[in-house]
């Protein structure tokens, strides 16, 4: 077992199954030995005991809606904290000298840097250390930016190179996905920026020209296929979602402003030419998706799909109709989209 | 890899970054800096965020400057903005603009609105209190004695009368001239005077489909904003005690702090000192 999310797997795999030898049991379709049932039994005990000391995962309903508390809690502790340390430092450092500043900004990342190292190794459900995790990265976001401010240094995309690359370290070293996020738009930030400068614009106005998230977003979906991501939970998601959002989205928007491209051609044709592209683009992800069995870009797609097909008949049909036969063309290809969905589903059931 | 490595590395990527920073500042300032000028009030305003808030105790003066807004609208109806616009297109290409390449790619006979196709990162020439603030001064008063003779309402010769004013006593002399992309060339061109700064800055490059034309504006400068550290900043708060500099109404009042700009190798400022004024 290589990871908290795989031993959390099979934890609910032998709940389930105890459930259902029970009911097998009443219904009177299977009744195991007593000796059988106790070697099961045992067997199952001794695993979910280990398992649950190795990571820490939930072995009753009620450790599993405590669990969620927790990753909650844990979650909005992280990024109250994170803002607390931006506003602490601003609140002070107008009364401290330049020395001081400067000595405290390289102290705090390195003090919790130590101290969520610490943590970690103390205790084993890991949501104090990912916390503390979160706190030292802002430390280190806050150390470079009022460092800038202070010596009135010019700013520059590099910065997000540097934080993308501590926001890894700290992901990877902790198990912490928030980090991860983090990490991925700092990387994608400076990716889109450098590229938006090489067509001569000033790195800030990186949006300004969507497609400029493009090539990100194929080197952030593709990490998974050449990182394995065996001991780490649920990093290979998060990786595909971004990868999709980041192409889907700057679709989207191209879409609806074809000034935003790069290509020089008539607006309304470089419109049709990215909803074109966003049906396919969707539609192929939706089924990318379902032949390797990536529910979370499967969902992405879906989404995608909706949006594209529903900003459409917006774009099409909101001026003219009665809003009563707009509202009724909506729900009609809500359907639609369902009997699609349940043919495919049931496709999916006789594959299996 | 494992944790304890992940940490180390961890930890050597926050001192090196802060090394890297902190060398770049030195470097910076180290030997004679490229330029220094003496501002007061009207181009380095307090930005204090203590005035409006608590949460930010920090003090910074935000570098006020001025440079002809331009486009092709306005220079048909103004020849003052003809006159001092100097972001033309011989100027752009002289700053790495493709100016015939620009026209090609955004000719488009369905659009008659502006389009901004470029950012240029360049070295900004900051005038201080030089020919281009005469011209400033000379068309407030121009606009003024146009409104009076053309007998339009008080109400427009006062604002004018108040604009004239604000830019006799209060506004910034500070006006973009020039730019460039070699520093040495331009501290020939500009050298001696101490009335000239060199920052870094962003200029925007719009093609107007009307005029068929391309024209540049200064956007900004990269560094808008100066740092004022203890114990400057406390001499600099209570300075500014007694009120806003340029309130909306009311009596306008001289600048009341000078201060010492130096401009670093990589063109980045520092405050050498605050002085009463």
């Amino acid at each position: 077992m290589d990871n908290k999310l795989k031993a959390q797997h099979r934890a609910d795999q032998i709940q389930a199954f105890n459930d259902e030898v029970e009911m097998l049991g009443e219904e009177g379709v299977l009744t195991l030995e007593p000796a059988q049932h106790e070697a099961v039994s045992s067997y199952h005990q001794k695993l979910l005991h280990s398992l649950s000391e190795k990571y820490d995962i939930d072995i009753s309903a009620r450790q599993k809606q405590f669990s969620t508390g927790m990753k909650i809690a844990s979650f909005l502790g992280a990024l109250a904290l994170a803002a607390s340390i931006f506003f602490l430092f601003y609140h002070f450092w107008g009364y401290i000298d330049t020395g001081t500043q400067v000595v405290i900004l390289i102290i705090a990342p390195l003090v919790t840097l130590f101290a969520t190292a610490i943590v970690r190794q103390r205790e084993k459900t890991g949501y104090f250390a990912k916390l503390l995790a979160m706190v030292c990265f802002a430390c280190f976001v806050l150390n470079i930016s009022m460092l800038g401010q202070i010596f009135n240094i010019t700013p520059s995309d590099k910065a997000l190179a540097v934080w993308a690359a501590f926001g890894f370290l700290l992901a990877y070293a902790f198990d912490v996905r928030l980090l991860l996020g983090m990490a991925i738009i700092c990387l994608v930030g400076f990716i889109s920026a450098r590229i938006g400068t090489w067509s001569g614009m000033y790195w800030i106005y990186v949006g300004e020209r969507p497609e400029n998230f493009f090539l990100p977003a194929f080197i952030i979906f593709s990490i998974p296929l050449w990182i394995k991501h065996k001991s780490f939970s649920g990093f290979d998601p998060i990786y595909r979602v971004f990868g999709c959002l980041l192409l889907l989205f700057p679709i989207l928007v191209l879409s609806n402003w074809g000034r935003g491209s790069y290509f020089h051609l008539e607006t309304s044709f470089i419109e049709g030419m990215y909803q074109v592209t966003g049906f396919f683009v969707s539609a192929g992800l939706i089924a990318l998706g379902i032949k390797k069995h990536w529910n979370d870009v499967v969902n992405t797609g879906n989404i995608f799909f909706v949006l594209f097909l529903y900003t459409k008949i917006f774009d099409w049909w909101w001026e003219i109709m009665p809003k009563y036969l707009f509202f009724l063309v909506i729900a009609l290809s809500a359907l639609l989209l369902l009997f699609v969905y349940k043919r495919l589903r049931q496709r999916g059931m006789v594959s299996a | 890899m494992k944790m304890n490595k992940l940490v180390l590395s961890a930890a050597l990527l926050i001192l090196l970054a802060n090394v890297i920073v902190l060398a770049g500042a030195a470097y910076n300032r180290s030997d004679e800096p490229v330029g220094a000028i003496t501002l007061t009030e009207r181009e380095l305003r307090v930005n204090s965020y203590r005035s409006y808030s608590d949460e930010n105790s920090g003090t910074a003066f935000t570098i006020k400057w001025d440079t002809p807004r331009y486009n092709y609208a306005m220079r048909q109806k103004n020849s003052y903005i003809k006159d001092v616009h100097w972001l033309t297109e011989s100027k752009l290409e002289t700053l790495g603009v493709d100016i015939s390449r620009v026209k090609t790619n955004y000719k488009d006979s369905n659009n008659s609105y502006r389009r901004k196709v470029q950012s240029i990162d360049a070295i900004l020439v900051m005038e201080y209190d030089g020919e281009a603030h005469k011209k400033a001064v000379k068309n407030a008063k121009r606009i003024l004695d146009e409104s009076i003779t053309e007998d339009i309402s008080d109400r427009i010769i006062d604002r004018n009368q108040r604009h004239y004013k604000r830019i006799k006593t209060t506004a910034s002399r500070l006006h973009i001239i020039d730019a460039g992309t070699d520093i040495d060339q331009l501290k020939v061109n500009y050298k001696g005077d101490n009335k000239h700064l060199f920052m870094r800055g962003e200029i925007s490059v719009y093609y107007e489909n009307d005029a068929d034309e391309v024209y540049g504006q200064v956007r900004q400068l990269f560094i808008n904003r100066i740092h004022v550290s203890l114990p400057y900043s406390k001499f600099v708060e209570n300075r500014i005690s007694s009120g806003r500099f340029e309130p909306y109404d009311g009596d306008l009042f001289p600048p009341r702090y000078k201060v010492k700009l130096n401009i670093g190798k990589r063109l980045e400022p520092w405050i050498e000192y605050v002085q009463e004024l």
